[in-house]
């Protein structure tokens, strides 16, 4: 090929290179919003399913923690003392972060089985499921936050400048979360008895995490529970927030990390890979 | 690969058989230890290879259980074959299930978002397209209502007119064009006529010939998850027409006369057709006449035909065609496009067609004949990929195509540095010398 026509096929190359890379940008970025919207579209459509009949709509989703506050701060202040200082709101801050966990991993588990329909539809994320489930639950937390607020204010006076700390802690839930809710979705298609699975290991994780009562001391025998449970470093750090109004400890936010990502990757590794297949066990 | 190109070469699937299903329970599999017995396992599909051009409408044939479906969700991506590669450049847009995924309880309008965005839209499109979207469906005055008091046609022309506003580069179609009134399929199948007019590549998934052979250009011909044929719809879709005829038919009776050819044919795998002119010889010449199945790459072929049953107002088209071991389409053409009628003087009639240089790479090839009606809407006898042809001699390094080549070197042009030179090509060297 002759020099001037080799530079002109190195260019035209070369241009074209530089459209496919920039309409592979414009691609991902195309990909991400898009992914964004149906992730609101499907959380509209959840939100609305739910609460759309009923007469007090997303009241209802204050019952429960409303219920188990009663109960525990009957039962913990007057027939079995506790002597845990501002137990309300302790123990309802305890509630509700456990609350998220205790709707949401259940949902995530049945996200894939139970959309069938979305899953076998082209180009289809199924990535997206476990995450609407997680933040669909997250909606009940963030409706009875105010309540929190104003128990807060009543028994412990004015918070501080720490509650800033609020969105890292929440953040540090909801990473924990979607690393749990991936890997119990992916195996409840291959195994359809993981629901009751999950069932019977979030009631025993009710019990051995200190949503109603404080924390194990390091120096006490059975420390091992809450010194490794993820969920006690996150209520931690919710109470340090609601109850002492101080700043969270650092430890808890890298410990949850260490934990979550991995979980996460490779929940979103065996999603990606087994997509394949479990279009066929649905 | 160009936007809206589909190739698939070589794919398979297989699924389990019935009984054979492993356990679905954490229990179930715990008890039955690890070392699950091997299932049983059959394929859906296999050996599946062809590839379609950007904007080009196939049509999908086949009796049910063909793999038309399984194929067609491959290709949208659901699901992995197990063996071969799928390659699909563009957006995919689909109509399978249609219906499926509308929500009770949410209205027209807001199950319009919702679907939108789930076939892949951005939301700010959805908006931009939501009347011309509630306009299709005719639904204006319903579109406020939750879709629970929507009547079945209505939620179908909802979720169908949702599905055609996407915009896709490649749009697969699965069964869906049956959808209304007799009224609105004609608008479905205007509508999907005008995304082929802007250039997407349409898969069409049908049993309806009449559609198929309103949308479509060409013809994938499936049967138990092989590929029968793959080409232009006039020659195609008879095929598909009288294996459904012999289907319907369903008696052993054979259309076809015992007569004596060099191969064994089977009926509605290699052979095809209604029987009423029947192909009764084949044989392939060599340049000296001689009948022969080996030649040398560039020599002249002549393929010899005898059929009987043809009358003055019923003659037929001839069908020639040279497929490579793959199933590959190297050549083929009939005697429409040559123009040429053949006489009917006697009930037998013999034609030779003869083609000048077989300018194939060596190796082994299969030769089809077929005698269609000239309005190609029915096919008389069709013997598929059945006559073996080798090629011999020298070949390319690579490749189908084994043109004579010629090599010599020409005086080489001064450097050309100076931008005045142009673009002049090696053909101006030629005028010089």
């Amino acid at each position: 090929m002759p020099e001037h026509l080799k530079d002109d096929a190195l260019d035209r190359a070369k241009r074209r290179d530089q459209y496919w890379r920039r309409d592979q940008w414009k691609l991902l970025i195309h990909t991400c919003l898009q992914w964004n919207d149906l992730l609101l579209a499907l959380l509209a459509r959840d939100l609305k399913m739910r609460y759309q009949r009923s007469a007090i709509g997303l009241g209802w989703s204050l019952m429960r923690p409303l219920s188990q506050l009663l109960v525990f701060s009957l039962i913990f202040r007057n027939v079995l003392p506790l002597d845990i200082p501002h137990y309300t709101t302790f123990v309802f801050s305890g509630v509700l972060a456990w609350g998220w966990l205790s709707t949401a991993v259940p949902a995530a588990t049945t996200s894939i089985t139970g959309s069938s329909e979305l899953v076998r539809r082209p180009g289809f994320p199924i990535g997206i499921l476990p995450v609407v489930a997680v933040i669909t639950q997250a909606v009940h937390l963030l409706l009875a936050l105010p309540l929190l607020f104003i128990i807060s204010f009543i028994e412990t006076g004015g918070l501080t400048l720490s509650v800033v700390a609020l969105p890292l802690v929440f953040l540090a839930q909801a990473l924990f979360m979607m690393g749990l809710s991936y890997l119990v979705a992916i195996a409840h298609v291959h195994f359809r008895d993981t629901q009751h699975l999950v069932g019977v290991v979030l009631m025993l994780g009710f019990y051995l995490t200190p949503v109603f009562y404080s924390p194990l001391k390091a120096s006490e025998p059975m420390a091992l529970i809450h010194t490794w449970n993820p969920m006690a470093w996150i209520l931690e750090g919710y109470r340090a927030i609601f109850v002492e109004h101080a700043w969270p400890p650092v430890d808890i936010y890298w410990k949850t990390a260490l934990i979550s990502l991995p979980m996460l990757c490779a929940g979103i590794w065996l999603v990606e890979r087994g997509s394949a297949r479990l279009v066929d066990e649905l | 690969m160009r936007q809206g190109a589909i190739t698939v070469h070589d794919v398979g699937k297989r699924y389990r058989a019935q009984g054979g299903a492993r356990s679905t329970t954490l229990k179930g599999y715990l008890l039955s230890g690890r070392s699950v017995v091997q299932s049983k396992s059959f394929w859906g599909l296999r050996h599946i290879s062809f590839a379609v051009a950007p904007g080009q409408a196939v049509g999908v044939v086949g009796l049910n259980g063909a793999g038309k479906s399984t194929l067609l969700r491959l290709i949208g991506g659901v699901g992995r074959p197990d063996e071969g590669q799928i390659k699909v450049m563009g957006r995919i847009g689909a109509l399978l299930d249609i219906g499926a995924g509308l929500t009770d309880d949410l209205t027209g309008r807001e199950n319009i978002f919702l679907l939108g965005v789930i076939a892949g839209m951005r939301r700010t499109e959805v908006a931009e397209r939501f009347d011309e979207i509630v306009a299709f469906a005719e639904l204006e005055a319903a579109v406020e209502n939750p879709v629970r008091s929507y009547s079945t046609g209505m939620r179908m022309r909802l979720a169908f007119a949702v599905a055609v506003h996407v915009r896709p580069d490649i749009l697969l179609i699965d069964e869906a064009l049956a959808v209304g009134d007799q009224a609105f399929q004609q608008k479905c199948i205007a509508r999907v006529k005008e995304i082929l007019n802007d250039g997407a590549t349409i898969f069409f998934v049908s049993h309806d010939v009449s559609q198929v052979r309103e949308i479509c250009d060409h013809v994938l011909f499936l049967r138990g998850g092989r590929v029968v044929g793959y080409g232009p719809i006039d020659e195609m879709l008879p095929l598909y027409t009288s294996a459904v005829e012999a289907k319907v038919a369903s008696v052993q009776h054979e259309p076809f006369a015992a007569t004596k050819l060099p191969v064994e044919l089977v009926p509605q795998v290699s052979r095809f057709g209604n029987g009423e002119l029947q192909i009764t010889a084949v044989e392939l010449l060599n340049e000296q006449s001689t009948p022969t199945s080996t030649i040398v790459a560039g020599d002249r072929l002549s393929i010899s035909l005898t059929y009987v049953g043809a009358t003055r107002d019923r003659n037929a088209v001839i069908v020639i065609g040279v497929y490579a071991a793959d199933d590959t389409c190297c050549f083929e053409t009939d005697s429409k496009l040559a123009e040429f009628a053949p006489l009917v003087d006697s009930d037998t009639v013999r034609i030779e067609t003869t083609l000048n240089r077989i300018d194939l790479a060596p190796g082994d090839y299969r030769v089809t004949v077929g005698l269609f009606s000239a309005d190609w809407q029915q096919v008389y006898d069709y013997h598929a990929e059945v006559y073996p042809l080798a090629v011999t001699g020298p070949g390319p390094r690579k490749g189908m195509l084994n043109p004579p080549t010629q090599w010599q070197q020409v005086q080489s042009r001064p450097t050309a540095t100076s931008p005045d030179h142009g673009s002049l090509g090696p053909h101006s060297l030629d005028r010089n010398s």
